[in-house]
C-alpha cells in the first residue's frame, strides 16, 4: 500500500533554525530520499512559507481567490514523504525516521485506491528540470462532510478531480496526484515530550482536513490558482495553492 | 453536489439535535427545524451560506419556538417542555456558544437518545433512520417492508415514550458508556443486515440503508474518538459493502461468495477497513466481536479467487469469536470454515453438535449450510431432503428460488 506522511510544524518555529542545523536536517532528509537506504521511499515534497499560498473556494457561484492559507492554524503543513509499504507498521517506522529538529509531528494517512501513484522507476528531482514552478493543490473539506457524502457523490468527487487532472495533462502541466483515504484512517507521531508519541487520529486538530493533492507545474500561482477553481472541493469547501520548492518523484 | 446541500445535510441533524436539548420535544424541534430551513433556502441563496450554519439554523427555529409562544398557540401543549427549558434565559442563545463541542455532545445526546433501550430495536430504528439520517417513511417503510403509516405509528410511539417514560436526553456516563455504545452499534449492524436482506428480496430496493448505516457509525467514530469499538464496526460495514454490487444476479438471486465476480468488489472501501483493522488491533489486542469478523472478512476479500482463501486462519478467527460470544451462528460459520480448511466431513461432523440446537432447527441457513455439504461429500439423497426441509422455513422470495434452483440442478443430476 501507498502512505503519504503528512509533515507539520509550528508557525514560529518554521524558519528560525541555525544554518548548521538546518544544513543537518538537509542531511537527514537526503538520507531518507536514498532509495538504496530506504526501497520504500516513492518521493517527497516541500511546500513553500504558507503566507504565500492562495486559497480558492467558491462563494455564490463565483470563485474566490484570496491570499494566505485557509485557515489559521497552529500547525501548518511544510511538506510530505510518500512511501509503499506492507502495512501500517512498515510505513510508521519510516516516518520515525523524518528528522524532526523542528516538526511538530507527522501524519500518516493512506492513499486510497484508484489514483495514480507516480510514475515508478527511481525517484528524480523533479524542479530542476523545468523552468516553470510546480503548485500544490491541496483540497481541503470538512471532514463531517466527506463523512456524510454517499458513494455516489464520492465517486463524483474523485470524476471531477480526474476530470481537472486529464485537462491539466492535456496542457502540459500536469505531475501527480494522491487521494487520501478517510482522517478515520489517519495515525499520527506528535514530537512533544517524548519524540514520536503515536496517537490516533489526524495531527491537526481543524474542522477542514487534507482530502487530498495535486501537483501542476506551471507558468504562475495564477494558473495553479484557475485549476484549483475547477476542482469539487473549492464548491463545497477550499482549495489552497501553494509553490512546491523541492520535489523528489 | 452543491455546497447549500451538503451543508443543509449536516446541518440538520445538528440543528434537530440542539433543537431537542432546548425544547425536549421532538416534534416540536423537527417542526421548527424544518421551518427554519425553509426560511434558510432562499435566504442563503441570495446571501450566501453563514460560517456558522447550524447556529442560524438553531437561531431561526428558535424564533419560530418563540413566536408560536408568543401567539400562544402551542403553549398548553408545551407549556412544561417549554417552563422547563427556559428558552429565552438558556445560555446556548449566543451564537458563539454553537462550537464544536456543544454541537457533538447534543448529537450524541441524540444518538444515545434515539438507542435508549427502553425502546425496542425497531422503534430505535424507526425513530433513528427519520430524526438522524433523514430519511423519509415512505423510504423507511420500503425498506422494512411495512406500510408508511406503521412506520409513521412506530416514530410517534418512540417519541412519545421517550416522554412519558422519561429518557434523559443525555450521554451516558464513563461507567455506563462502553454497554450503551454496544447496544447502539448492535442496532447499527441490524440497519445494516437490513440492507443486506432487501438488496436480495423480491424487487431491488433503491434506500441507502447500507450506506446510512456506514455514515452513522462514521459519525459516531467522530463523536467518540479514543473507542475501538466503532472503529471495528465500521471496518466490518465496510468489508462487507465492497462486495454490494457482486452480491445479486441480474434477476436479484443472491450469489454466494464463492461465485462472486471479485472485480466487482469495491477495492477503495477494502483498504479502508484493512488500515481502519489493523488501527483496532494496535489499540486494543484482545479484539472484540466486530474487530474478529472484519478480520475475517478481510482474509475473503484478500483472496484474488475463493481457492486462495486462507481458511486455516478463518476458522482461527471464528475459534476466537465462539469464546467472546455464545452464539451458535458462529460455530456454523466455523463449520463451513472447516470444511473448506479440511474438507465436508469435518465440517459436517461440527455441525452436527448443532443440530439439537432449537435456535438451529429453525435456521434457514443452518439446513443450506448442511445441505450443500452433504451434497459435497456425496449424499445426495440426505442433501435434498435437507434441502428440501430448508425451503419451509424459507421467507424470502429471493432465497427461495434459489433453494429451489439447487434441488432441480440435484435431481437433475441423480436421474442421471
Amino acid at each position: 500500500m501507498h502512505y503519504i506522511s503528512l509533515i507539520y510544524e509550528y508557525h514560529e518555529n518554521a524558519e528560525q533554525l541555525p544554518d548548521s542545523d538546518y544544513q543537518a536536517l538537509i542531511e537527514q532528509h537526503r538520507a531518507l530520499q536514498d532509495p538504496a537506504q530506504h526501497a520504500g521511499f516513492r518521493g517527497c515534497g516541500r511546500l513553500v512559507a504558507s503566507r504565500q499560498a492562495v486559497s480558492v473556494r467558491h462563494d455564490n457561484a463565483q470563485s474566490l481567490i484570496t491570499d494566505g492559507p485557509f485557515a489559521e492554524c497552529k500547525e501548518i503543513l511544510v511538506g510530505f514523504y510518500h512511501v509503499e509499504s506492507d502495512d501500517l507498521d512498515g510505513a510508521l517506522a519510516y516516518a520515525r525516521h523524518i528528522p524532526t529538529a523542528s516538526m511538530a509531528g507527522v501524519e500518516l494517512r493512506p492513499v486510497d485506491a484508484g489514483h495514480c501513484p507516480p510514475s515508478s522507476g527511481s525517484p528524480k528531482l523533479l524542479t530542476e528540470a523545468s523552468t516553470h514552478p510546480v503548485y500544490a493543490l491541496l483540497n481541503y473539506l470538512d471532514a463531517e462532510v466527506y463523512d456524510a457524502l454517499s458513494e455516489d457523490e464520492r465517486q463524483q468527487l474523485v470524476d471531477e478531480n480526474t476530470r481537472m487532472a486529464m485537462r491539466a495533462d492535456e496542457a502540459g502541466h500536469y505531475v501527480f496526484g494522491h487521494k487520501l483515504m478517510s482522517t478515520l484512517t489517519s495515525t499520527s507521531l506528535r514530537h512533544g515530550k517524548i519524540p514520536y508519541a503515536m496517537m490516533d487520529g489526524p495531527f491537526a486538530e481543524a474542522k477542514e482536513v487534507l482530502l487530498g493533492f495535486h501537483a501542476l507545474r506551471c507558468a504562475d500561482i495564477e494558473t495553479a490558482a484557475r485549476y484549483a477553481a475547477a476542482l469539487p472541493e473549492a464548491r463545497i469547501g477550499v482549495v489552497e495553492v501553494r509553490e512546491i520548492d523541492y520535489l523528489v518523484y | 453536489m452543491e455546497q447549500l446541500e451538503i451543508t443543509l445535510k449536516v446541518a440538520r441533524p445538528k440543528a434537530l439535535a440542539t433543537m431537542i436539548r432546548l425544547t425536549r420535544d421532538f416534534d416540536l424541534a423537527e417542526e421548527a427545524v424544518q421551518e427554519s430551513l425553509v426560511r434558510a433556502l432562499p435566504h442563503w441563496r441570495q446571501h450566501g451560506i453563514p460560517d456558522n450554519a447550524v447556529a442560524w439554523l438553531v437561531q431561526t427555529a428558535r424564533h419560530y419556538v418563540h413566536d408560536r409562544q408568543r401567539h400562544q398557540r402551542m403553549v398548553e401543549r408545551h407549556h412544561h417542555a417549554l417552563q422547563q427549558t427556559q428558552l429565552g434565559a438558556d445560555a446556548t442563545t449566543n451564537p458563539e456558544q454553537h462550537d464544536h463541542a456543544h454541537l457533538s455532545d447534543d448529537m450524541l445526546r441524540l444518538i444515545f437518545t434515539c438507542f435508549h433501550p427502553a425502546l425496542a430495536p425497531e422503534a430505535q430504528i424507526a425513530l433513528t433512520l427519520k430524526t438522524i439520517a433523514g430519511l423519509d417513511s415512505i423510504a423507511i417503510a420500503r425498506a422494512f417492508l411495512l406500510t408508511p403509516k406503521t412506520l409513521d405509528q412506530r416514530v410517534t410511539r418512540a417519541k412519545r415514550r421517550i416522554r412519558d417514560c422519561g429518557i434523559a436526553y443525555q450521554v451516558p456516563d464513563t461507567r455506563e458508556l462502553p454497554e450503551r455504545l454496544d447496544a447502539v452499534l448492535r442496532v447499527i449492524y441490524l440497519i445494516y443486515n437490513q440492507s443486506y436482506t432487501v438488496a436480495s428480496g423480491p424487487d431491488l430496493l433503491d434506500v441507502p440503508l447500507g450506506e446510512t448505516a456506514i455514515a452513522l457509525t462514521r459519525l459516531l467514530c467522530r463523536l467518540l474518538p479514543g473507542h475501538t469499538e466503532p472503529l471495528a464496526l465500521l471496518a466490518l460495514l465496510l468489508m462487507q459493502h465492497a462486495r454490494a454490487d457482486a452480491r445479486t444476479d441480474a434477476d436479484g438471486l443472491p450469489i454466494p461468495l464463492e461465485q462472486q465476480d471479485r472485480r466487482l468488489w469495491q477495492r477503495a472501501l477494502i483498504n479502508e477497513g484493512k488500515v481502519l483493522i489493523e488501527k483496532c488491533f494496535r489499540q486494543q489486542p484482545q479484539a472484540g466481536p466486530y474487530l474478529l469478523q472484519a478480520a475475517i472478512a478481510a482474509i475473503h476479500n484478500r483472496a484474488a479467487t475463493p481457492e486462495d482463501t486462507d481458511w486455516p486462519q478463518i476458522v482461527q478467527l471464528y475459534t476466537l469469536l465462539e469464546q467472546r460470544t455464545d452464539n451458535p451462528v458462529i460455530t456454523l460459520n466455523r463449520a463451513i470454515a472447516l470444511a473448506r480448511a479440511d474438507g465436508p466431513n469435518a465440517g459436517l461432523a461440527l455441525l452436527n453438535t448443532l443440530a439439537d440446537h432449537p435456535a438451529m432447527q429453525r435456521f434457514q441457513y443452518f439446513h443450506t449450510s448442511k445441505a450443500a455439504l452433504l451434497e459435497e461429500n456425496g449424499n445426495p439423497a440426505e442433501a435434498l431432503q435437507t434441502w428440501e426441509y430448508a425451503l419451509t422455513l424459507c421467507q424470502n422470495q429471493a432465497e427461495q428460488r434459489y433453494i429451489c434452483k439447487r434441488i432441480d440442478l440435484l435431481q437433475a443430476r441423480t436421474s442421471q
